[in-house]
């Protein structure tokens, strides 16, 4: 027998879940932030379903603190790939009096965007939302099931979640409850590049080197944007950097990096001796940081 | 592009057998383990006092588990080597985590286990071999870790290997492969060390780079379960899933099992278009030349190879929660993409992993093994586990909770219905007292659903208190049992009768009132035997003259001269009589 390769089996895996999830469930969103993960979780959707359109509108909780070309990509993908596309905003929350912005200079509203996303997954009635989120990004997230059940607060129970075993999944929840999907679960940030560039998909700019002005935060590149407050010491400087994650602007840091095609960061990837996540401040706050966000329902 | 084939590999062993250092070493040799991940463990360890850095924060991602520096859930960590990419499921070792061991054992293509050369295998190796033999691991590596603690001598290596393998030689083993290593002092991991000139093996990493791949899927058997229909207009009518075992071509001749809808593949395709072979694995959506309206459950099979359906079969369940789960209480049975309401009928028995002893229980408590009998209400198509991974593998859920209460391997799948529900059938236990008769009998009963006992004594105490010992008492009292047990046989129940039944004319009695469903059980014991167990007593005040009429003292005791079982308790012992009165049950209630 002829093996396949580790990436045309993890794509059958992938699709595999996403149809389980539509025959499981009847309303369905793929969590869309126009970032890498959920332009190939989008994509394989597609070919789950062909000749028929995904079953799944694209939904996506905007902090308001984006990058201006990540929404207009994300709009982009939306109308060209012919999904529905729903946005709920931070703000919305904020002036609800449903959260409170965080305030000092490494204020953040990635936080925040947990208590928007429950409130959508309500409002649009959702049973399952499906992420991008893989089990080689954090160790938390090494956890994490395909199919992981959230409680009707939309919290994540880990010493207690469903086993999964061979492929079968135990997708039965009660009214309210929710799951979350991971199909990218066994990918690797390399798996979801070489992705990219087999099916040639379009990813937004600032994965790409550019030069933007910077201004050091920890081991991070923070770009200098009306959502960063400066600090009397801050020197921001204009740097070639790229973005290996794509999310809110307060938290994700850039690299320097050269990479101006899909070859180059794939290769630049291979070679990197540091995690995506070490870019996001967020994950730094604490050991256990992603772990406690996830616990209250986020990604 | 990357064209590495995915091995999927679990380990499992504890702490104390090193099992974190050989996983931190190994990672580390593989460049898996980045700089900030290293920074990251590095503080971590500081800061719970360690004076090392512990490689286990690695794998152990959950603050409970870095706090107790113990592994509780599967945790997945990749890596690689020229040839080949390693998804890695680090289980847990410990009792009451053995679910999370069969959760990442399951999908393994290669089963690695830990042994303290210090130590030796202890219960925990034993009971990781047997779950990794009973989710047929098509390769299992078992590592004599710690070598350098026994000075690389080939002696004790050997001692620890033969231990294994007396106990190995009851399981079942595809391929079984020992190695001795130190993951501390990185003996034969990456390479073959000269530290230990009498091993002529290859390293681990070499190993596991070379091991052959057998298919993930040995059997040839064309198995698709159906995922969804998909019907984006009126002219196309397809069926999405994947291939788990065999392949398909275009024109083939299948059949949809459960339903036995026949048809012929008009087209197979990807949304990259139309293919004319799909093999496993492969992510497809499948034309038919007929318009058959096929559902989510069934599974396309090829005509001339169809899977037995059914709705009996046995399994080897591991049990994954801690609430009591009554017989016959309903369940939902997940196999494939097929769900169906059923019920558990039998809890067989519960077998010891570490000593693999079949043990007689009433139930299944949180992470123990045992062979159950599933009825389900409507057919399931279903394949031996032996024969394929993926489509004799099953979970119960709970449909009330929407737990997952366990998951299990099909053993056996029964082609006959099993008709004890319907017709009923009572067992006359006759034999002396202190005989064993109420031992077996509660023994029967426990992990058993629709069975009753009618025990001599007990309705002595109340329904037939007016009733003494005298011949004509006795088979009055006899008359009344068989009467009762006739009314509940008739309700379709197994009634075990526990009585002394003397005299071959009372058994003869009850069998020409009870009818069809009687079978004889002589429960044989020698009189110098159970007056010298005398468990209650009474021997010794019969012989004294305090009891008279008693059966073997006192009245005699007629030995049935054809009876339908006889167990002899002196020759052997309750489990093994309880297995051949199970046997026995077992020929009867079901149909030839």
């Amino acid at each position: 027998m002829v093996l396949k390769s580790g990436l045309e089996e993890l794509e059958a895996e992938a699709i595999y879940m996403l149809r389980e999830a539509a025959a499981n469930f009847d309303r369905v969103a793929i969590l869309f932030s126009g970032g890498k993960d959920s332009i190939v979780v989008a994509h394989l959707a597609k070919r789950a379903f062909w000749p028929a359109s995904p079953p799944f509108f694209l939904l996506h909780v905007d902090t308001g603190h984006n990058f201006p070309e990540t929404l207009v990509f994300r709009d982009r993908f939306a109308a060209e790939n012919g999904f529905d596309l729903q946005v709920r905003t931070v703000q919305a929350s904020i002036d609800a009096g449903r959260v409170q912005d965080e305030v000092g200079p490494n204020a953040s509203r990635n936080g925040l965007q947990t208590v928007t996303l429950l409130d959508a997954i309500a409002e649009f009635r959702l049973d399952a939302a499906i992420g991008g989120a893989r089990r080689d990004e954090e160790k938390a997230r090494a956890k994490e099931r395909f199919f992981s059940h959230r409680n009707t607060f939309g919290q994540w129970d880990p010493r207690n979640q469903r086993p999964e075993i061979w492929r079968l999944i135990n997708a039965r929840k009660k009214h309210g409850e929710h799951f979350r999907v991971f199909p990218l679960s066994n990918w690797t940030e390399l798996d979801v590049w070489e992705f990219i560039q087999k099916y040639d998909l379009a990813v937004p700019d600032i994965y790409f080197a550019h030069e933007r002005e910077v201004v050091r935060r920890g081991s991070v590149w923070l770009g200098v944007t009306p959502f960063v407050t400066l600090q009397p010491d801050d020197t921001p400087e204009v740097r070639t950097v790229r973005f290996r994650t794509v999310g809110d602007a307060t938290c994700t840091g850039a690299i320097d990096s050269s990479a101006s095609s899909i070859q180059e960061v794939i290769d630049e990837v291979r070679a990197s001796r540091r995690t995506e996540r070490s870019t996001r401040a967020d994950d730094q706050r604490s050991d256990a940081a992603m772990e406690d966000r996830k616990l209250q329902g986020y990604f | 592009m990357d064209s590495r084939p995915l091995v999927r590999v679990a380990t499992a062993g504890s702490v104390d057998d090193g099992k974190s250092t050989f996983l931190g070493r190994l990672l580390f040799e593989c460049g898996a383990i980045l700089t900030d991940q290293y920074e990251a463990i590095e503080k971590a360890s500081l800061q719970t006092g360690e004076t090392e850095v512990n490689l286990a924060l690695l794998t152990d991602g959950l603050r409970a588990e870095r706090s107790q520096k113990i592994t509780i859930d599967v945790a997945y960590r990749h890596f690689a080597t020229e040839r080949r990419r390693f998804l890695l499921a680090d289980t847990p070792g410990h009792a009451q985590y053995t679910r999370n061991m069969f959760t990442g054992a399951s999908t393994a293509d290669v089963a690695i286990l830990l042994v303290d050369a210090t130590k030796g295998p202890t219960v925990q190796t034993f009971r990781h071999a047997f779950i990794v033999s009973l989710l047929r691991v098509p390769h299992v590596l078992i590592l004599i870790n710690k070598m350098d603690l026994v000075a690389y001598d080939s002696a004790q290596y050997e001692k620890w290997v033969d231990e294994i393998r007396r106990y190995v030689t009851k399981l079942e083993f595809a391929d079984l492969r020992f190695m001795p290593i130190s993951a501390l002092a990185g003996t034969n991991l990456v390479t073959r060390s000269d530290l230990m000139p009498w091993y002529s093996g290859p390293s681990v990493l070499e190993y596991l780079d070379s091991v052959e791949l057998s298919p993930r899927q040995t059997p040839v058997e064309f198995r698709f379960p159906i995922q969804l229909a998909i019907r984006p207009s009126a002219n196309f009518r397809g069926y999405a899933g994947t291939p788990v075992s065999g392949s398909i071509r275009v024109g083939d001749e299948v059949t949809a099992l459960p339903g036995g809808q026949n048809s012929r593949v008009k087209a197979l395709s990807t949304a990259d278009g139309s293919i004319s072979e799909a093999s496993t694995g492969q992510a497809i959506v499948v034309e038919l030349e007929d318009e058959l309206d096929l559902v989510r459950g069934q599974t396309l099979v090829r005509s001339r190879n169809p899977s037995p359906v059914t709705t009996t079969f046995e399994g080897t369940v591991c049990w994954m929660t801690d609430r009591v789960h009554e017989l016959s209480s309903p369940i939902l049975v997940l196999a494939g993409t097929q769900s169906q309401a059923g019920m558990i009928s039998e809890l067989v028995y519960r077998i010891n992993p570490e000593t693999l002893h079949r043990e007689y229980v009433s139930t299944l408590g949180l992470n123990e093994i045992g062979r159950l009998v599933i009825q389900t209400s409507s057919p399931l198509s279903l394949d031996l586990y032996d024969r394929n991974r993926a489509t004799g593998a099953f979970l119960l859920v709970d449909p009330v909770s929407n737990e997952t209460l366990g998951a299990g391997v099909v053993t056996r799948i029964s082609s006959e219905q099993v008709t004890a529900s319907a017709d009923g059938l009572v067992l006359w236990m006759t034999g002396l007292s202190g005989a064993g008769k109420s031992t077996l009998a509660e023994a029967f009963a426990r992990g058993r659903a629709g069975v009753v006992i009618l025990d001599g004594d007990a309705l002595r105490a109340g329904m037939n208190s007016d009733l003494g010992f005298s011949d004509a008492d006795r088979t009055e009292n006899i008359r009344r049992v068989a009467e009762l047990a006739k009314v509940l046989a008739g309700q379709g129940l197994t009634v075990v009768c526990s009585l002394i039944s003397p005299m071959r004319h009372q058994r003869e009695l009850a069998r020409s009132i009870v009818g069809e469903p009687f079978r004889e059980v002589f429960v044989r014991c020698s009189l110098e035997t159970v007056a010298l167990r005398d468990v209650k007593g009474l021997y010794a005040k019969a012989r004294a003259g305090e009891i008279s009429n008693f059966t073997g003292i006192t009245a005699a005791y007629e030995e049935p001269e054809a009876p339908d079982l006889v167990i002899d308790t002196e020759v052997v012992s309750v489990s093994d009589g309880l297995e051949r009165l199970r046997e026995a049950v077992g020929k009867w209630t079901r149909k030839t």
